[in-house]
Protein backbone atom coordinates (compact mmCIF):
# COMPACT_ATOMS: atom_id res chain seq x y z
CA UNK A 1 0.00 0.00 0.00
CA UNK A 2 1.64 3.48 -1.00
CA UNK A 3 -0.99 5.02 1.36
CA UNK A 4 0.35 8.97 1.15
CA UNK A 5 2.59 10.28 -1.78
CA UNK A 6 4.61 12.83 -0.92
CA UNK A 7 4.72 15.37 -3.63
CA UNK A 8 8.41 15.28 -4.92
CA UNK A 9 7.98 18.80 -6.54
CA UNK A 10 5.62 21.92 -5.88
CA UNK A 11 2.01 20.73 -7.40
CA UNK A 12 1.45 23.58 -8.59
CA UNK A 13 3.85 23.28 -11.23
CA UNK A 14 2.56 20.19 -12.24
CA UNK A 15 -0.95 21.03 -11.93
CA UNK A 16 0.04 24.35 -14.51
CA UNK A 17 1.58 22.18 -16.77
CA UNK A 18 -1.61 20.18 -16.68
CA UNK A 19 -4.24 23.25 -17.67
CA UNK A 20 -1.61 24.67 -20.05
CA UNK A 21 -1.95 21.79 -21.98
CA UNK A 22 -6.33 21.79 -21.29
CA UNK A 23 -6.00 25.66 -22.43
CA UNK A 24 -3.50 23.80 -25.85
CA UNK A 25 -6.32 21.58 -26.53
CA UNK A 26 -9.16 23.86 -26.46
CA UNK A 27 -10.85 23.73 -29.68
CA UNK A 28 -12.58 27.19 -29.12
CA UNK A 29 -8.34 28.92 -28.50
CA UNK A 30 -7.06 27.02 -32.10
CA UNK A 31 -10.12 29.10 -33.22
CA UNK A 32 -9.65 32.51 -32.19
CA UNK A 33 -5.45 31.88 -32.90
CA UNK A 34 -6.29 30.56 -36.42
CA UNK A 35 -8.61 33.70 -37.07
CA UNK A 36 -6.41 36.21 -35.43
CA UNK A 37 -3.47 34.75 -37.69
CA UNK A 38 -5.55 34.99 -41.01
CA UNK A 39 -6.33 38.64 -39.90
CA UNK A 40 -2.85 39.44 -39.24
CA UNK A 41 -1.46 38.42 -42.35
CA UNK A 42 -4.36 39.96 -44.10
CA UNK A 43 -3.55 43.15 -42.62
CA UNK A 44 0.33 42.98 -43.15
CA UNK A 45 0.10 41.81 -46.96
CA UNK A 46 -2.83 44.06 -48.04
CA UNK A 47 -2.92 46.58 -45.55
CA UNK A 48 -5.69 48.74 -48.07
CA UNK A 49 -7.84 45.23 -47.13
CA UNK A 50 -8.18 44.98 -43.80
CA UNK A 51 -8.18 48.83 -42.36
CA UNK A 52 -9.72 50.81 -45.35
CA UNK A 53 -6.60 53.08 -45.36
CA UNK A 54 -4.08 54.14 -43.77
CA UNK A 55 -4.17 53.17 -40.09
CA UNK A 56 -1.24 50.01 -40.62
CA UNK A 57 -1.79 48.52 -37.27
CA UNK A 58 -2.78 51.10 -34.95
CA UNK A 59 -6.67 50.23 -35.33
CA UNK A 60 -5.92 45.89 -35.24
CA UNK A 61 -6.36 45.27 -31.22
CA UNK A 62 -9.90 44.10 -31.69
CA UNK A 63 -8.45 40.80 -33.36
CA UNK A 64 -6.51 39.68 -30.53
CA UNK A 65 -8.95 41.21 -27.64
CA UNK A 66 -12.19 39.42 -29.01
CA UNK A 67 -9.77 36.28 -30.91
CA UNK A 68 -7.86 35.66 -27.73
CA UNK A 69 -9.30 38.04 -24.78
CA UNK A 70 -13.70 37.07 -24.97
CA UNK A 71 -12.58 33.39 -26.69
CA UNK A 72 -10.40 33.19 -23.63
CA UNK A 73 -12.93 34.18 -20.82
CA UNK A 74 -14.98 31.45 -22.48
CA UNK A 75 -12.32 29.01 -22.25
CA UNK A 76 -10.94 29.62 -18.75
CA UNK A 77 -14.50 29.75 -17.57
CA UNK A 78 -14.72 26.45 -19.16
CA UNK A 79 -11.23 24.93 -17.50
CA UNK A 80 -12.30 26.21 -13.96
CA UNK A 81 -15.55 24.12 -14.13
CA UNK A 82 -13.85 21.13 -15.46
CA UNK A 83 -11.27 21.20 -12.92
CA UNK A 84 -13.99 21.99 -10.18
CA UNK A 85 -16.11 19.00 -11.38
CA UNK A 86 -12.95 16.71 -11.07
CA UNK A 87 -12.20 17.77 -7.61
CA UNK A 88 -15.77 17.20 -6.63
CA UNK A 89 -15.61 13.84 -8.10
CA UNK A 90 -12.47 12.90 -6.12
CA UNK A 91 -14.24 15.02 -2.99
CA UNK A 92 -11.49 15.04 -0.89
CA UNK A 93 -7.81 15.79 -2.29
CA UNK A 94 -4.26 17.16 -0.85
CA UNK A 95 -4.30 19.79 -3.67
CA UNK A 96 -6.74 23.03 -2.06
CA UNK A 97 -8.20 25.08 -4.33
CA UNK A 98 -6.66 27.69 -4.29
CA UNK A 99 -3.29 25.90 -6.10
CA UNK A 100 -6.01 24.90 -8.71
CA UNK A 101 -6.85 28.27 -9.51
CA UNK A 102 -3.39 29.72 -9.41
CA UNK A 103 -2.91 26.80 -12.23
CA UNK A 104 -6.09 28.00 -14.07
CA UNK A 105 -4.44 31.67 -13.90
CA UNK A 106 -1.20 30.05 -15.18
CA UNK A 107 -2.22 28.78 -17.88
CA UNK A 108 -3.19 32.38 -19.42
CA UNK A 109 0.29 31.74 -20.66
CA UNK A 110 -0.78 30.35 -23.87
CA UNK A 111 -3.39 33.29 -24.88
CA UNK A 112 -0.22 35.89 -23.87
CA UNK A 113 2.05 34.98 -25.76
CA UNK A 114 0.17 34.11 -28.48
CA UNK A 115 -0.85 37.72 -28.25
CA UNK A 116 2.88 38.75 -27.80
CA UNK A 117 3.09 37.21 -31.11
CA UNK A 118 0.30 39.34 -32.62
CA UNK A 119 1.89 42.25 -31.01
CA UNK A 120 5.49 41.50 -32.51
CA UNK A 121 3.50 41.10 -36.21
CA UNK A 122 1.27 44.38 -35.50
CA UNK A 123 4.49 46.04 -34.96
CA UNK A 124 6.60 45.21 -37.94
CA UNK A 125 3.77 46.07 -39.86
CA UNK A 126 3.62 49.31 -38.20
CA UNK A 127 6.91 49.90 -39.73
CA UNK A 128 6.55 48.11 -42.96
CA UNK A 129 3.59 49.63 -43.73
CA UNK A 130 3.94 52.74 -41.39
CA UNK A 131 0.62 54.92 -40.75
CA UNK A 132 -0.94 57.53 -42.56
CA UNK A 133 -0.28 61.03 -40.67
CA UNK A 134 -3.92 61.51 -40.97
CA UNK A 135 -4.10 58.83 -38.57
CA UNK A 136 -1.62 58.45 -35.42
CA UNK A 137 0.97 59.50 -34.25
CA UNK A 138 0.14 63.38 -34.58
CA UNK A 139 1.25 65.99 -33.03
CA UNK A 140 1.20 65.77 -28.77
CA UNK A 141 2.80 62.38 -28.75
CA UNK A 142 4.88 59.81 -31.18
CA UNK A 143 4.80 56.21 -31.81
CA UNK A 144 5.60 54.68 -28.06
CA UNK A 145 2.28 56.27 -27.28
CA UNK A 146 0.24 53.87 -30.05
CA UNK A 147 2.55 51.22 -29.11
CA UNK A 148 1.53 51.46 -25.59
CA UNK A 149 -2.12 51.75 -26.76
CA UNK A 150 -1.87 48.53 -28.99
CA UNK A 151 -0.03 46.59 -26.53
CA UNK A 152 -2.94 47.69 -23.57
CA UNK A 153 -6.00 46.48 -26.11
CA UNK A 154 -4.20 43.60 -27.95
CA UNK A 155 -2.05 42.23 -25.36
CA UNK A 156 -3.38 42.81 -22.11
CA UNK A 157 -7.14 41.23 -22.49
CA UNK A 158 -5.32 38.20 -23.70
CA UNK A 159 -4.43 38.19 -19.95
CA UNK A 160 -7.66 39.76 -18.96
CA UNK A 161 -9.97 38.01 -20.50
CA UNK A 162 -9.61 34.43 -19.25
CA UNK A 163 -8.42 35.80 -16.08
CA UNK A 164 -12.46 37.23 -16.37
CA UNK A 165 -13.41 34.00 -17.08
CA UNK A 166 -11.64 32.41 -13.60
CA UNK A 167 -12.71 34.50 -11.17
CA UNK A 168 -16.72 34.22 -12.51
CA UNK A 169 -16.62 30.78 -12.87
CA UNK A 170 -14.72 30.93 -9.35
CA UNK A 171 -17.89 32.41 -7.95
CA UNK A 172 -20.88 32.59 -10.23
CA UNK A 173 -20.23 28.77 -11.70
CA UNK A 174 -24.27 28.47 -13.16
CA UNK A 175 -23.60 27.85 -16.83
CA UNK A 176 -25.94 30.56 -18.33
CA UNK A 177 -23.34 33.02 -16.62
CA UNK A 178 -20.46 32.86 -19.01
CA UNK A 179 -22.35 33.58 -22.37
CA UNK A 180 -24.37 36.02 -20.12
CA UNK A 181 -20.76 38.08 -19.02
CA UNK A 182 -19.39 38.00 -22.56
CA UNK A 183 -22.92 39.68 -23.89
CA UNK A 184 -22.88 42.35 -21.20
CA UNK A 185 -19.24 42.56 -21.60
CA UNK A 186 -19.49 43.08 -25.26
CA UNK A 187 -22.38 45.41 -24.86
CA UNK A 188 -20.07 47.73 -22.55
CA UNK A 189 -17.17 47.66 -24.47
CA UNK A 190 -19.38 49.37 -27.56
CA UNK A 191 -20.50 52.05 -25.26
CA UNK A 192 -17.59 52.72 -23.72
CA UNK A 193 -15.74 53.06 -27.26
CA UNK A 194 -15.03 57.25 -26.39
CA UNK A 195 -18.47 57.46 -29.50
CA UNK A 196 -19.49 59.65 -26.74
CA UNK A 197 -17.72 62.49 -25.76
CA UNK A 198 -18.92 63.13 -22.30
CA UNK A 199 -17.17 59.68 -21.77
CA UNK A 200 -14.09 60.89 -22.61
CA UNK A 201 -12.63 61.13 -19.30
CA UNK A 202 -13.51 58.76 -17.96
CA UNK A 203 -14.05 55.89 -20.30
CA UNK A 204 -10.52 54.26 -19.01
CA UNK A 205 -12.44 53.17 -15.77
CA UNK A 206 -13.30 50.19 -18.45
CA UNK A 207 -10.84 47.75 -19.55
CA UNK A 208 -11.44 48.04 -23.01
CA UNK A 209 -11.93 51.41 -24.53
CA UNK A 210 -10.24 52.76 -27.48
CA UNK A 211 -7.42 55.63 -27.20
CA UNK A 212 -7.80 57.49 -30.75
CA UNK A 213 -9.30 56.90 -34.19
CA UNK A 214 -11.58 58.42 -36.30
CA UNK A 215 -14.48 59.04 -33.49
CA UNK A 216 -15.66 61.75 -36.66
CA UNK A 217 -19.27 61.38 -35.65
CA UNK A 218 -18.05 62.97 -32.76
CA UNK A 219 -15.49 66.05 -33.73
CA UNK A 220 -18.24 66.06 -37.11
CA UNK A 221 -15.04 66.42 -39.01
CA UNK A 222 -13.77 63.02 -40.22
CA UNK A 223 -10.68 64.10 -38.13
CA UNK A 224 -8.57 61.56 -36.26
CA UNK A 225 -8.69 62.04 -32.45
CA UNK A 226 -6.52 61.32 -29.69
CA UNK A 227 -8.56 60.90 -26.14
CA UNK A 228 -7.02 61.92 -22.76
CA UNK A 229 -5.19 60.31 -20.06
CA UNK A 230 -2.23 57.90 -20.03
CA UNK A 231 -1.76 54.65 -22.06
CA UNK A 232 1.23 53.54 -19.79
CA UNK A 233 -0.69 54.15 -16.18
CA UNK A 234 -3.64 52.72 -18.37
CA UNK A 235 -1.39 49.49 -18.59
CA UNK A 236 -0.66 49.49 -14.89
CA UNK A 237 -4.38 50.20 -14.04
CA UNK A 238 -5.06 47.36 -16.21
CA UNK A 239 -2.80 44.40 -14.93
CA UNK A 240 -3.73 46.09 -11.19
CA UNK A 241 -7.31 44.64 -12.24
CA UNK A 242 -6.05 41.34 -13.64
CA UNK A 243 -4.00 40.69 -9.95
CA UNK A 244 -7.19 41.69 -8.18
CA UNK A 245 -9.27 39.70 -10.54
CA UNK A 246 -7.09 37.15 -9.64
CA UNK A 247 -7.04 37.27 -5.62
CA UNK A 248 -10.85 37.58 -6.03
CA UNK A 249 -10.64 34.28 -7.36
CA UNK A 250 -8.30 32.75 -5.05
CA UNK A 251 -10.51 34.05 -2.24
CA UNK A 252 -13.17 31.51 -3.11
CA UNK A 253 -11.30 28.79 -1.46
CA UNK A 254 -12.69 28.49 2.32
CA UNK A 255 -9.58 26.97 3.69
CA UNK A 256 -7.14 29.81 2.53
CA UNK A 257 -5.42 32.23 4.50
CA UNK A 258 -8.44 34.55 3.82
CA UNK A 259 -7.45 37.25 6.38
CA UNK A 260 -3.73 37.89 4.14
CA UNK A 261 -5.56 37.61 1.39
CA UNK A 262 -7.94 40.83 2.09
CA UNK A 263 -5.07 42.40 2.47
CA UNK A 264 -3.64 41.88 -0.61
CA UNK A 265 -7.24 42.42 -2.24
CA UNK A 266 -6.86 45.63 -0.53
CA UNK A 267 -3.54 46.43 -1.65
CA UNK A 268 -4.62 45.69 -4.89
CA UNK A 269 -8.23 48.00 -5.28
CA UNK A 270 -5.30 50.55 -3.75
CA UNK A 271 -3.12 50.08 -6.65
CA UNK A 272 -5.99 50.04 -9.19
CA UNK A 273 -7.45 52.84 -8.12
CA UNK A 274 -4.65 55.15 -8.07
CA UNK A 275 -3.63 53.95 -11.68
CA UNK A 276 -6.78 55.39 -12.86
CA UNK A 277 -6.41 58.53 -11.31
CA UNK A 278 -3.30 58.59 -12.13
CA UNK A 279 -4.03 57.95 -16.00
CA UNK A 280 -7.01 60.29 -16.14
CA UNK A 281 -4.65 63.15 -14.82
CA UNK A 282 -1.97 62.72 -16.83
CA UNK A 283 -0.50 61.79 -20.32
CA UNK A 284 -2.25 64.00 -22.75
CA UNK A 285 -4.58 66.64 -20.56
CA UNK A 286 -7.41 66.87 -23.36
CA UNK A 287 -8.53 65.67 -26.74
CA UNK A 288 -6.09 66.43 -29.44
CA UNK A 289 -7.14 66.17 -33.48
CA UNK A 290 -5.24 65.22 -35.89
CA UNK A 291 -5.24 68.75 -38.02
CA UNK A 292 -4.97 66.09 -41.32
CA UNK A 293 -8.62 64.63 -42.39
CA UNK A 294 -8.71 61.00 -41.87
CA UNK A 295 -8.05 58.55 -44.97
CA UNK A 296 -11.85 57.93 -45.38
CA UNK A 297 -12.68 61.19 -45.92
CA UNK B 1 -4.57 2.72 10.05
CA UNK B 2 -7.84 4.27 12.48
CA UNK B 3 -9.84 6.68 11.54
CA UNK B 4 -12.11 8.30 14.91
CA UNK B 5 -15.13 10.29 14.75
CA UNK B 6 -15.28 11.69 18.20
CA UNK B 7 -18.84 13.44 19.22
CA UNK B 8 -19.46 14.37 15.72
CA UNK B 9 -22.47 16.21 14.66
CA UNK B 10 -23.57 17.91 11.88
CA UNK B 11 -26.68 20.57 11.51
CA UNK B 12 -27.88 22.13 8.58
CA UNK B 13 -30.21 24.49 10.05
CA UNK B 14 -32.12 23.74 12.17
CA UNK B 15 -32.00 19.86 10.71
CA UNK B 16 -29.83 17.54 12.39
CA UNK B 17 -28.37 15.32 9.72
CA UNK B 18 -26.05 13.58 12.13
CA UNK B 19 -26.64 13.19 15.96
CA UNK B 20 -23.45 13.54 18.08
CA UNK B 21 -21.53 10.48 17.47
CA UNK B 22 -18.50 8.92 18.81
CA UNK B 23 -17.06 5.64 16.16
CA UNK B 24 -13.90 4.07 15.68
CA UNK B 25 -12.81 2.15 12.67
CA UNK B 26 -9.99 -0.36 12.21
CA UNK B 27 -8.83 -2.24 9.52
CA UNK B 28 -11.48 -4.47 7.64
CA UNK B 29 -14.54 -3.84 5.89
CA UNK B 30 -17.32 -2.08 7.71
CA UNK B 31 -20.55 -1.58 5.92
CA UNK B 32 -23.01 1.56 6.45
CA UNK B 33 -26.44 0.59 5.96
CA UNK B 34 -29.66 2.71 7.02
CA UNK B 35 -32.63 3.95 5.16
CA UNK B 36 -32.33 7.19 3.01
CA UNK B 37 -31.66 10.19 4.72
CA UNK B 38 -30.50 8.84 8.06
CA UNK B 39 -27.38 10.68 7.64
CA UNK B 40 -24.96 8.43 5.60
CA UNK B 41 -23.65 10.90 2.97
CA UNK B 42 -23.45 13.48 5.64
CA UNK B 43 -20.74 10.79 8.04
CA UNK B 44 -19.22 10.04 4.76
CA UNK B 45 -18.60 13.73 3.83
CA UNK B 46 -17.38 14.74 7.00
CA UNK B 47 -14.94 11.69 7.44
CA UNK B 48 -13.44 12.28 4.10
CA UNK B 49 -12.86 16.10 5.08
CA UNK B 50 -15.41 17.12 2.14
CA UNK B 51 -17.29 18.52 4.61
CA UNK B 52 -16.90 20.00 7.91
CA UNK B 53 -18.82 18.90 10.88
CA UNK B 54 -20.83 20.90 13.55
CA UNK B 55 -19.18 19.96 16.49
CA UNK B 56 -16.56 17.27 17.34
CA UNK B 57 -13.57 15.75 16.08
CA UNK B 58 -12.58 13.71 13.24
CA UNK B 59 -9.02 11.79 12.61
CA UNK B 60 -7.40 10.09 9.78
CA UNK B 61 -4.32 7.98 11.46
CA UNK B 62 -3.66 10.14 13.85
CA UNK B 63 -4.47 13.53 11.41
CA UNK B 64 -7.04 15.90 12.61
CA UNK B 65 -9.33 16.35 9.49
CA UNK B 66 -11.01 18.94 11.81
CA UNK B 67 -7.33 20.26 12.89
CA UNK B 68 -5.25 22.47 10.83
CA UNK B 69 -4.72 22.41 7.12
CA UNK B 70 -1.45 20.72 7.29
CA UNK B 71 -3.13 17.87 9.40
CA UNK B 72 -5.98 18.15 7.01
CA UNK B 73 -3.78 17.84 4.54
CA UNK B 74 -1.97 15.11 5.80
CA UNK B 75 -5.49 13.21 6.34
CA UNK B 76 -6.52 14.06 2.91
CA UNK B 77 -3.31 11.95 1.40
CA UNK B 78 -4.50 8.62 3.47
CA UNK B 79 -8.50 9.03 1.93
CA UNK B 80 -9.66 7.86 -1.08
CA UNK B 81 -13.34 8.89 -1.45
CA UNK B 82 -16.14 7.82 -3.57
CA UNK B 83 -18.81 10.33 -3.79
CA UNK B 84 -22.37 9.22 -3.69
CA UNK B 85 -23.03 11.29 -7.36
CA UNK B 86 -20.34 11.89 -9.43
CA UNK B 87 -20.32 14.88 -12.21
CA UNK B 88 -17.71 13.72 -14.48
CA UNK B 89 -15.96 16.65 -16.19
CA UNK B 90 -16.43 16.93 -19.96
CA UNK B 91 -14.09 16.36 -22.39
CA UNK B 92 -11.62 14.48 -21.03
CA UNK B 93 -10.73 10.82 -21.34
CA UNK B 94 -10.55 7.96 -18.69
CA UNK B 95 -7.09 7.83 -18.41
CA UNK B 96 -6.93 12.01 -19.00
CA UNK B 97 -9.76 12.23 -16.13
CA UNK B 98 -7.71 9.76 -13.63
CA UNK B 99 -4.65 11.43 -14.20
CA UNK B 100 -5.92 15.19 -13.16
CA UNK B 101 -7.18 13.52 -10.23
CA UNK B 102 -3.90 11.95 -9.50
CA UNK B 103 -2.36 14.85 -9.95
CA UNK B 104 -4.43 16.45 -7.22
CA UNK B 105 -3.53 13.72 -5.49
CA UNK B 106 0.19 14.87 -5.47
CA UNK B 107 1.51 12.53 -7.68
CA UNK B 108 3.98 14.37 -9.27
CA UNK B 109 6.42 12.21 -10.97
CA UNK B 110 4.97 11.48 -14.61
CA UNK B 111 5.85 7.92 -15.44
CA UNK B 112 5.05 6.93 -11.72
CA UNK B 113 1.30 8.68 -12.16
CA UNK B 114 0.64 7.39 -15.40
CA UNK B 115 1.44 3.87 -14.32
CA UNK B 116 -0.78 4.41 -11.04
CA UNK B 117 -3.16 5.34 -13.66
CA UNK B 118 -3.10 2.03 -15.44
CA UNK B 119 -2.98 0.15 -12.59
CA UNK B 120 -6.21 1.45 -11.15
CA UNK B 121 -7.95 1.47 -14.68
CA UNK B 122 -6.83 -1.94 -14.68
CA UNK B 123 -8.00 -3.03 -11.19
CA UNK B 124 -11.63 -2.32 -11.90
CA UNK B 125 -11.66 -3.32 -15.65
CA UNK B 126 -11.01 -0.51 -17.90
CA UNK B 127 -7.60 -0.83 -18.93
CA UNK B 128 -8.87 -1.34 -22.94
CA UNK B 129 -11.29 1.95 -22.48
CA UNK B 130 -8.71 4.11 -21.30
CA UNK B 131 -8.72 6.36 -24.32
CA UNK B 132 -12.12 6.50 -24.27
CA UNK B 133 -13.94 9.81 -23.74
CA UNK B 134 -15.73 9.75 -20.46
CA UNK B 135 -19.17 10.86 -22.11
CA UNK B 136 -18.99 7.58 -24.33
CA UNK B 137 -18.64 5.05 -21.78
CA UNK B 138 -21.42 3.56 -20.12
CA UNK B 139 -22.86 3.73 -16.91
CA UNK B 140 -21.48 1.44 -14.91
CA UNK B 141 -18.00 1.99 -16.86
CA UNK B 142 -18.41 5.65 -15.52
CA UNK B 143 -19.23 4.32 -12.08
CA UNK B 144 -16.24 1.81 -12.02
CA UNK B 145 -14.19 4.85 -13.21
CA UNK B 146 -15.11 6.82 -10.18
CA UNK B 147 -14.16 3.89 -8.20
CA UNK B 148 -11.04 3.67 -9.86
CA UNK B 149 -9.99 7.43 -8.82
CA UNK B 150 -10.93 6.52 -5.34
CA UNK B 151 -8.25 3.50 -5.37
CA UNK B 152 -5.40 5.71 -6.58
CA UNK B 153 -2.36 5.30 -4.68
CA UNK B 154 -3.97 2.57 -2.65
CA UNK B 155 -5.10 4.87 0.23
CA UNK B 156 -5.11 3.55 3.98
CA UNK B 157 -8.95 4.78 4.29
CA UNK B 158 -11.48 4.16 1.51
CA UNK B 159 -14.83 5.81 1.78
CA UNK B 160 -17.38 4.28 -0.68
CA UNK B 161 -20.82 6.13 -1.05
CA UNK B 162 -22.91 3.09 -2.55
CA UNK B 163 -20.22 2.25 -4.76
CA UNK B 164 -22.46 -0.73 -6.73
CA UNK B 165 -24.72 1.33 -7.61
CA UNK B 166 -25.37 0.73 -11.51
CA UNK B 167 -22.78 -2.46 -11.02
CA UNK B 168 -24.09 -5.82 -12.91
CA UNK B 169 -23.67 -8.66 -10.73
CA UNK B 170 -20.39 -10.10 -12.28
CA UNK B 171 -18.89 -6.04 -11.84
CA UNK B 172 -20.23 -6.36 -7.70
CA UNK B 173 -18.83 -9.41 -7.09
CA UNK B 174 -15.60 -8.67 -9.33
CA UNK B 175 -15.47 -5.34 -6.51
CA UNK B 176 -16.38 -7.88 -4.05
CA UNK B 177 -13.11 -9.29 -4.82
CA UNK B 178 -11.05 -6.34 -5.39
CA UNK B 179 -12.27 -4.67 -1.70
CA UNK B 180 -11.78 -8.10 0.33
CA UNK B 181 -8.45 -8.11 -0.79
CA UNK B 182 -7.19 -4.88 0.67
CA UNK B 183 -5.28 -4.21 3.03
CA UNK B 184 -6.48 -1.49 5.34
CA UNK B 185 -9.34 0.25 5.99
CA UNK B 186 -13.02 0.23 3.87
CA UNK B 187 -16.19 2.21 4.96
CA UNK B 188 -18.71 1.47 2.35
CA UNK B 189 -22.17 2.86 2.46
CA UNK B 190 -24.89 0.63 0.88
CA UNK B 191 -28.55 -0.19 0.24
CA UNK B 192 -26.96 -3.59 -0.78
CA UNK B 193 -27.39 -5.57 2.32
CA UNK B 194 -26.12 -8.77 0.40
CA UNK B 195 -23.39 -6.69 -0.19
CA UNK B 196 -22.58 -6.00 3.73
CA UNK B 197 -23.24 -9.55 4.29
CA UNK B 198 -20.80 -10.98 1.81
CA UNK B 199 -18.24 -8.75 2.51
CA UNK B 200 -18.11 -6.69 5.58
CA UNK B 201 -16.42 -7.28 8.81
CA UNK B 202 -18.69 -5.43 10.82
CA UNK B 203 -21.71 -3.41 10.22
CA UNK B 204 -22.83 0.08 11.45
CA UNK B 205 -26.69 0.90 10.99
CA UNK B 206 -27.34 4.62 10.91
CA UNK B 207 -31.15 5.91 11.63
CA UNK B 208 -32.17 9.38 11.76
CA UNK B 209 -28.69 10.69 12.25
CA UNK B 210 -27.65 8.14 15.11
CA UNK B 211 -26.47 4.92 15.13
CA UNK B 212 -28.81 2.09 16.15
CA UNK B 213 -26.01 -0.96 15.78
CA UNK B 214 -22.74 -1.72 15.85
CA UNK B 215 -21.27 -4.92 15.43
CA UNK B 216 -20.15 -7.73 13.48
CA UNK B 217 -22.80 -9.69 10.63
CA UNK B 218 -22.90 -12.60 13.01
CA UNK B 219 -24.10 -10.49 15.87
CA UNK B 220 -26.67 -8.30 13.44
CA UNK B 221 -28.34 -11.88 12.45
CA UNK B 222 -28.49 -12.62 15.91
CA UNK B 223 -30.82 -9.63 16.45
CA UNK B 224 -32.95 -11.75 14.02
CA UNK B 225 -32.72 -15.06 15.60
CA UNK B 226 -36.16 -17.13 15.38
CA UNK B 227 -37.94 -13.86 14.15
CA UNK B 228 -38.02 -15.01 10.91
CA UNK B 229 -40.85 -17.01 9.48
CA UNK B 230 -41.56 -18.91 6.54
CA UNK B 231 -45.19 -20.57 5.67
CA UNK B 232 -48.72 -20.66 3.90
CA UNK B 233 -49.84 -17.69 5.61
CA UNK B 234 -47.81 -14.30 6.41
CA UNK B 235 -47.02 -13.93 10.23
CA UNK B 236 -49.56 -11.45 11.59
CA UNK B 237 -47.74 -8.39 12.97
CA UNK B 238 -44.88 -9.04 10.43
CA UNK B 239 -42.81 -6.04 9.73
CA UNK B 240 -42.51 -7.18 6.33
CA UNK B 241 -44.38 -10.43 4.38
CA UNK B 242 -43.20 -11.44 0.57
CA UNK B 243 -44.42 -14.30 -1.17
CA UNK B 244 -40.74 -16.46 -2.69
CA UNK B 245 -40.39 -17.65 -5.57
CA UNK B 246 -41.19 -21.28 -4.08
CA UNK B 247 -44.66 -19.77 -3.12
CA UNK B 248 -44.23 -19.70 0.86
CA UNK B 249 -44.67 -16.12 2.51
CA UNK B 250 -41.43 -15.01 3.63
CA UNK B 251 -42.04 -12.66 7.15
CA UNK B 252 -40.07 -10.66 8.69
CA UNK B 253 -41.09 -10.38 12.72
CA UNK B 254 -44.47 -10.48 14.39
CA UNK B 255 -46.10 -13.51 15.28
CA UNK B 256 -45.69 -17.11 13.81
CA UNK B 257 -48.33 -18.20 11.29
CA UNK B 258 -49.76 -21.75 11.84
CA UNK B 259 -47.71 -24.15 10.52
CA UNK B 260 -45.06 -21.79 9.72
CA UNK B 261 -40.64 -22.32 10.28
CA UNK B 262 -38.36 -20.78 11.25
CA UNK B 263 -35.87 -19.85 9.40
CA UNK B 264 -32.37 -18.29 8.91
CA UNK B 265 -32.06 -14.60 9.00
CA UNK B 266 -30.51 -12.65 6.25
CA UNK B 267 -29.03 -9.25 6.87
CA UNK B 268 -31.73 -7.84 5.13
CA UNK B 269 -34.55 -9.52 7.41
CA UNK B 270 -32.11 -8.09 10.68
CA UNK B 271 -31.93 -4.97 9.10
CA UNK B 272 -35.70 -4.68 8.70
CA UNK B 273 -36.36 -5.56 12.02
CA UNK B 274 -34.04 -3.24 13.70
CA UNK B 275 -35.52 -0.03 11.61
CA UNK B 276 -39.04 -1.27 12.76
CA UNK B 277 -38.13 -0.30 16.45
CA UNK B 278 -35.79 2.16 15.28
CA UNK B 279 -37.65 5.90 16.38
CA UNK B 280 -38.92 8.75 14.49
CA UNK B 281 -37.15 11.45 13.39
CA UNK B 282 -36.47 13.83 10.33
CA UNK B 283 -33.33 13.95 9.16
CA UNK B 284 -31.91 15.31 6.27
Amino acid sequence: MTASVTPTEPMLGVLARQEIRHYLTAKLYWLGAALLAVVTVIGFVDPTAASGGGESSTMSMIGPAALLGVLGLIIMAGLTRRSDRAAAAAGSVAVPERTRTAALAASVVVPLLTALVWYAAALVDYQVNPPSPSTVPFGPFGAGHVFAVMFALGVVPALGGPLLGLLIARWLPGRGVTPLAVVLVVLVTILMQGNFQSTWRWRVIWPWTYWYGPLGWNSGTGHWVALPGSPLLWIVYLLALCGLGLLVAVYHDPESNRARLRLLIAAATVAAVLALVLTMVLGLPDAAFNPLAGPNV
Amino acid sequence: MTATLTDVSKQYGRTVALHPTTLRLDEGVVGLLGPNGAGKTTMLRVLSSALAPSTGTVTVAGHAVTGSHAERTEARRRIGYLPQEVVFPRGMTAFGFLDYIAVLKEWADTARRHDEVRRVLGLVGLGERATVKVKALSGGQRRRLAIAQALLGDPALLILDEPTTGLDPEQRASLRGLLSGRPGTVLISTHQTEDVSALCDRVVVLDAGRVRFDGTVPELLATAAGRVHQGAAPSPGAVQTWRTGTGLIRSVGGRPAAGSSTVEPTVEDAYLLLRSTAPEGAVA
